[in-house]
């Protein structure tokens, strides 16, 4: 990240939720909370070395309550972000809803989302003091809101990848959704009625990089695979025509794919294209070493010391 | 004094023409974005299992 920082200018790192703790499955013990609340800051701290932009708030974010991650959220030097997350008492929004961020000459509207079927009912402790409200409906008018101040929007999502497909289905005027909670890599991007859907897997064993260029204002995008993939079928049906072994009749056919993959590259043009990459975190990446005292003094204060076993 | 002012006109018109073809090239020029995004991080760090 601070390679990629340096060489290049316009870069967002972005998180779309359920970063703080584990998959939640019953509330904390009371012994196990000093250290599960300490690995949260050390999170936030090392997300502040690494230079987070955003991140949006996942269900299991409030494993320890709205206070805890209002509290935690003042020690970062970026923004928490959920356009749908409301306080009950007050009725505003527990976060800022969106920001804009300006990056090379272009204006980023980023809001977040979080979805409701992801509590065990109405008694999970996560909700307590929270409401949340329909994505789609905020959805709509978070876009209503942004599009005249931005160039491109984007939403950070925790409603999963069923419901990204629904939004992107039915909420026009969202480019690009970096999708969360199903954690699933998505390393060929859908793009439904010209959004672009991204998915990383879960535990940061992969962090995913998209790359836009844009050549018209529009912002239209197709995956420059797609257009490889194309240019390289072109290449193949006109071996197949220009053969001399070819019959008549299959060429007949050739023909009228050469047509068709002519006409879709023809639609590509004017567009602008994203490339995509999954890259695996491996054990033999260097690490950060401001990260790397963090954590070190973490499992040095909190990491249970092995019993050596007893001597026959 | 005609030809002072026919050789200013000629610069003037060099100017502009050099101005208006540099300023349409800077907005041809492709503008980039990169997103690094991650999500699920749940709590843990755990290295790709390949």
């Amino acid at each position: 990240m601070k390679d990629l920082r340096e060489s290049e200018k316009g870069i967002l790192v972005l998180d779309s939720g359920d970063l703080l703790f584990k998959r939640f499955s019953n509330p904390a013990p009371e012994n196990e909370l000093k250290g599960i609340s300490e690995k949260a800051y050390l999170i936030i701290e090392s997300l502040n070395l690494m230079g987070y932009d955003a991140i949006g708030i996942g269900e299991d974010d409030l494993t320890l309550g709205k206070d805890f991650l209002m509290e935690i959220s003042k020690k970062a030097n970026f923004p928490f972000l959920s356009s749908n997350l409301f306080d009950e008492a007050s009725g505003n929004t527990l976060f800022r809803s969106s920001i804009i961020k300006e990056v090379n000459g272009l204006r980023i509207g980023i809001f977040s989302l979080l979805s409701s079927d992801f509590f065990t009912g109405p008694f999970d402790p996560r909700k307590k003091g929270v409401m949340i409200r329909p994505p789609i409906e905020v959805a709509q008018e978070m876009v209503k809101e942004l599009k005249p101040k931005t160039d491109l929007i984007l939403l950070l999502s925790h409603l999963g990848y069923v419901k990204d497909i629904e939004v992107a289905q039915t909420v026009p005027g969202i480019h690009v959704i970096v999708g969360g909670h199903t954690g699933i890599n998505l390393p060929y991007p859908p793009v439904i009625k010209n959004i672009v859907i991204l998915q990383t897997t879960s535990r940061g064993m992969f962090i995913g990089r998209l790359d836009l260029l844009f050549n018209s204002n529009e912002p239209i995008f197709y995956n420059s695979a797609t257009k490889i993939s194309l240019e390289n079928n072109l290449s193949q049906i006109n071996q197949r025509l220009n053969s001399k072994e070819t019959p008549e009749a299959e060429k007949a056919q050739w023909r009228k794919s050469k047509e068709e993959t002519e006409r879709t590259l023809t639609q590509l043009r004017g567009k602008n294209q994203f490339t995509n990459h999954i890259i695996p975190l491996q054990d033999q990446m260097k690490e950060d070493p401001n990260i790397k005292t963090l954590v070190d003094a973490y499992k040095a204060k909190f990491q249970k010391t092995e019993i050596p076993p007893v001597p026959k | 004094m005609k030809g002072k002012w026919f050789v200013l006109g000629i610069l003037a018109l060099g100017f502009s023409l050099l101005f208006n073809t540099s300023s349409s090239h800077a907005q041809k020029l492709p503008k980039t974005l990169t997103l690094l995004y991650s999500n699920n991080i749940n709590g843990e760090i755990e290295p790709c299992p390949t």
